[in-house]
């Protein structure tokens, strides 16, 4: 087991450097750099305005004016000593910046999550114990619904009848009187109105598809021999279900955790953008739209190493849950 | 002069109109009305925009004012002693800023909000500094220059010296005295310096040599050159003035009045001393301030810095008062929220929780604003954008392929391009109407200015495209389209920038309006960047961009499209010319002589002298058609809301050059109670 995790981590190391080489260069690819943003936001479009030696000297204030590969060490280096960077664009660091904005974003993702893991595994084993049934149908009807949806329209939409029926306009999570205030009970309330929206309009994509998987396979579940042996056995239908097929069904919800972790931290950006929610997801857009070189690549790489401990995780779950799993590892390193 | 104010006129009627019918279903009425008002207002405020000093208002106006009042904000401030009484804190030579409705109440926080991080720092006080602004109150009046940090300032006959007038007893944001000294330190000590950053000086401040003190409160700046277009430029850099260097905050920075600067300029985490002075400032000027702490001559300052939001608090030490004696600003923050969508900002609009809207809303949306007028209780108005052509189109006369290259310098090619363009239809299919079709020309205000040069080619006239496109033996080939010489077929990308909206839905039209023609014509919108680095590579067929900067006083701005080929017509000719030959390709003779007599223009002291040239330059331009225009004075929609006072109605919007808010005064701004 301890080599097993040693190999592992050793495998994620490898795989972490590759990412921040393949991540850098993607970010540096498009034309421009962060100066060209830059001077356009001062009304600088005309090449008249500056000469070379200017451009020059403002590129070196950012260190722009290395090559690409040597801006990929200097930020390499900086991110081995726990340095994310500094923003170009905010001149804060970046860790200030993604620090600021994690609070919410780890709530707003945490609720949702929840929320979806709530209504879908539940609706999903529904489903597949009362396959073809009136409850399966509407289940199966809201599902695709919310699956075929674009998660960013349902939000308009949401933002939209919040206006127009009930006069209460969601343009993020507080209102504008509060926008600026510090924390009250007032400003607590009134985020907890803002909020639901949000995690529904995020949440509904996320549980329709989990519904379907859900409902997959357990049906596959419920049709195997030992469910029917244990039937003809006697045991109850609510100990035979939660007992077996269930466990084995999370199965693939299990290894989706992985995918879940990055999430927590980045939102869902479009969502995330259309519902103005101050989270993490909507500064990486900003950051790459602008070639914020550091902050888009830090936040990059924030996600990545997030993304394979979640791998890890959700594979030490497996392991965990799934006796099968354990003694295959066990036997092949026997 | 009138021209331009009776089309602009025109089009603002027909906005008031256009909203009045939206509103109340009936057209005629509401116009009457709202012009009715309009004039009003006009008839009872006067055209006076400003006095530059309080004794000037006195002398004008046999008004006295004894007493100055402040905001309660600042009151309670004085009250517990953290600050002078308003009158030690004005100048004794303050503003006194006309207002454009009344006396306004003081306090609220201004809420407007912005797409991106672009413009939060900036808007709405980006610019709102500087020596000297423009009054741009009426659409007819966007030339006149007015004094403002200084009371003002006079150039020598020869245009080569310029004195500026300091206002006594003018004060920094932490209630240190702004004197000569400060000016001097802006240049003997900095913009003059060998280690200043390189060529800012050149290119903002023109051919400077030397700055002078007269006395506590006058300066004089001498330049090797003539420099007539100084105030055109102090206008236009206006928010990065280089006279607001705070001495007494800055020089423990310096390495003259500090040997150790460069020791604390590492400490506070700057490479050197120069980087340290250069960033305090923000760069240079005032759009980009690293240290918030270095005092300021803006009406607000920053409060708070976040990534949702940005917040700026009065200056307790503002300048300018109003009528009454009251120190303004009337407002007591103003609050920029970051939103990261357009429709986000559009519902934040319509759900009426902005004071005010302009930069990112875009003028097809114009009915969705009109119809949420009276649930969100604002108002929306039309300004017409400052500049001659929402778009131009400039065929490169460089292009890489010759045989193209040939095809695009004959100019008959050139007049087809431009007769083929429908634009009456652009600016109904557009623009509501409320834009007005013209050649890419510069404004008719201007006192060089030529009727025909928004007019030549600007007709519709297929036909005559046609037989122009015939004559120069483009004939048609099977599909329609025409063939270069060589058979192949004559293909044009028109390389618009996503990010500019309005120059994609233009492109699109004349795409098929050169199409109708035989021309075959690919509008394709790219990433900003890209675009501007295929025009610098000279791997672009047509460029396209704004012809902003078309009025007077920036239209002597070396900038300027026409004459500096900034409008991409002929890069490597330009390049030559700048160059002195050294790079790019020789142009012809004639194109020689016109950039030559374009950097004459620049330095010619005597006006009507720079008159005539101008008259020779874009005669040139017009008869060459170098840039080929669309529609000028395209209408921008301004959201405001009902709360806000003092808001002019009828002006030009320059909100996407370097002044937003700025000649719209926000200094007099107020939130009604």
């Amino acid at each position: 087991m301890t080599a097993y995790v040693v190999r592992r981590l050793f495998y994620m190391v490898i795989t972490l450097a590759l990412v921040s080489v393949v991540g850098f260069a993607i970010i540096a690819l498009p034309p421009g750099d962060f100066l060209s943003t830059y001077l356009r936001q001062l009304g600088i479009t005309d090449r008249n305005q500056l000469t070379e030696e200017e451009l020059q000297d403002i590129r070196e204030r950012f260190g722009l004016d290395k090559p690409d590969y040597m801006q990929y060490f200097v930020w390499a280096g900086n991110l081995l000593r726990g340095d994310l960077g500094e923003s170009y664009a905010f001149r804060i660091p970046v860790a200030e910046l993604v620090g600021a904005r994690l609070p919410l974003t780890v709530l707003v993702s945490v609720l949702t999550i929840g929320l979806t893991f709530l209504l879908a595994i539940p609706i999903g084993i529904y489903s597949a114990t009362h396959q073809y049934s009136f409850g399966d149908y509407t289940a199966t009807v809201f599902g695709f619904v919310g699956l075929a949806t674009p998660n960013f329209m349902l939000a308009l939409l949401l933002m939209w009848i919040s206006l127009a029926w009930f006069d209460f306009p969601i343009t993020g999570l507080f209102s504008s009187e509060y926008l600026d205030q510090p924390w009250s009970v007032a400003k607590f309330l009134d985020m907890m109105l803002h909020l639901p929206v949000a995690i529904v309009v995020v949440a509904t994509a996320g549980t329709a598809g989990l519904i379907r998987v859900m409902r997959g396979a357990m049906l596959d579940e419920l049709q195997k021999q030992y469910v029917i042996t244990a039937r003809s056995k006697g045991l109850t239908e609510r100990t035979l279900r939660f007992k077996y097929p269930v466990r084995i069904a999370l199965n693939p919800i299990v290894s989706d955790v992985g995918r879940l972790f990055p999430e927590i931290v980045s939102g869902t950006i479009i969502t995330a953008i259309v519902l103005n929610l101050p989270t993490v997801g909507p500064l990486l857009f900003r950051a790459l739209t602008m070639q914020d070189m550091q902050l888009a690549a830090s936040i990059v790489m924030v996600l990545s190493v997030l993304t394979i401990i979640g791998i890890f995780v959700s594979d030490l779950m497996l392991l965990w849950i799934d006796p099968r799993i354990r003694y295959e590892r066990e036997k092949s390193s026997a | 002069m009138t021209g331009l104010r009776r089309l602009a006129c025109v089009a603002l009627a027909a906005g008031v109109a256009a909203a009045a019918a939206f509103a109340a279903g009936e057209g005629e009425e509401g116009a009457q009305t709202a012009g009715a008002a309009a004039e009003m207002m006009m008839a009872e405020h006067g055209d006076v925009w400003q006095w530059d000093t309080l004794a000037d208002y006195e002398r004008d106006t046999g008004n006295t004012i004894t007493s100055f009042s402040e905001a309660p904000m600042l009151a309670a401030m004085v009250q517990a002693g953290e600050l002078p009484p308003v009158a030690e804190r004005l100048p004794e030579e303050p503003l006194v800023l006309n207002v454009f409705e009344g006396i306004g109440t003081y306090g609220g926080t201004l809420k407007a909000a912005s797409i991106g991080t672009e413009y939060t720092e900036l808007t709405p006080i980006r610019g709102l500094v500087g020596t000297i602004q423009t009054a741009n109150r009426g659409p007819g009046n966007p030339i006149d220059i007015v004094p403002y940090i200084h009371k003002g300032w006079e150039m020598s006959d020869d245009q080569k010296t310029v004195t500026m007038y300091l206002r006594r007893g003018l004060k920094w944001s932490d209630g240190h005295p702004y004197t000569a000294d400060d000016v001097m330190f802006s240049f003997e000590d900095w913009l003059l310096i060998e280690e200043f950053p390189s060529g800012w000086r050149r290119n903002g401040w023109g051919p400077m040599s030397s700055a002078e003190r007269v006395d506590d409160y006058t300066v004089r700046l001498h330049y090797s050159d003539p420099f007539p277009t100084l105030p055109g430029w102090y206008e236009f850099w206006g928010g990065w003035h280089p006279h607001a260097y705070p001495k007494h905050y800055l020089s423990k920075y310096h390495a003259k009045y500090n040997e150790n600067a460069d020791a604390l300029a590492k400490e506070e985490g700057y490479d050197n001393w120069v980087q340290a002075v250069w960033q305090k400032r923000g760069g240079g000027g005032d759009f980009r301030v690293e240290d918030v702490n270095t005092p300021s001559l803006k009406p607000w300052n920053h409060e708070e810095i976040t990534t949702t939001y940005v917040l700026h608090v009065r200056n307790p030490y503002h300048f300018a008062i109003d009528p009454a004696g009251n120190q303004l600003p009337y407002l007591d923050r103003l609050r920029v929220e970051t939103v990261a969508d357009k429709q986000t900002l559009n519902l934040k609009v319509i759900s009426g929780e902005l004071s005010v809207a302009a930069i990112g809303l875009s003028t097809p949306d114009f009915p969705l604003f009109k119809e949420n007028e009276e649930a969100g209780n604002y108002e929306t108005l039309m300004w017409p954008r400052a500049a001659g052509a929402e778009s131009f189109y400039a065929f490169n006369l460089n292009h890489a392929d010759p045989v193209v290259r040939e095809i695009f310098q004959d100019v008959r090619f050139r007049q087809a391009m431009s007769l083929a363009i429908n634009r009456e239809e652009i600016n109904k299919v557009l623009f509501f109407g409320l834009a007005v079709p013209r050649q890419a020309a510069m404004d008719p205000e201007n006192s060089f200015y030529k009727e025909e040069w928004a007019t030549r080619y600007a007709e519709y006239d297929p036909d005559t495209a046609n037989r122009l496109l015939d004559e120069l033996g483009l004939q048609r080939g099977p599909d329609g389209f025409r063939l270069r010489p060589d058979g192949k077929v004559l293909d044009i990308q028109i390389p618009s920038p996503l990010e500019w909206p309005s120059h994609v839905a233009i492109s699109e039209l004349v795409a098929e309006y050169w199409q109708d023609v035989g021309i075959k014509t690919d509008p394709r919108s790219n990433n900003i960047d890209l675009v501007f680095e295929r025009v610098g590579a000279n791997d672009y067929d047509v460029a396209v961009w704004f012809l902003r900067r078309t009025n007077q006083s920036k239209g002597y701005l070396p900038s300027n499209k026409f004459t500096s080929s900034d409008g991409n017509y002929a890069f490597l000719w330009w390049n030559w010319h700048q160059s002195g030959g050294e790079q790019g390709e020789e142009p012809p003779d004639e194109f020689k002589e016109f950039f030559k007599l374009a950097d004459r223009w620049y330095i010619t002291a005597d006006l009507a002298e720079r008159d005539r040239i101008a008259t020779q330059l874009f005669d040139f331009a017009s008869e060459q058609v170098l840039l080929i225009g669309t529609v000028g004075y395209a209408p921008v929609p301004v959201v405001v809301s009902h709360e806000v006072g003092n808001f002019p109605r009828d002006t030009r919007f320059a909100g996407d050059d370097v002044q937003f808010f700025r000649d719209v005064k926000p200094d007099q701004w107020f939130l009604r109670q």
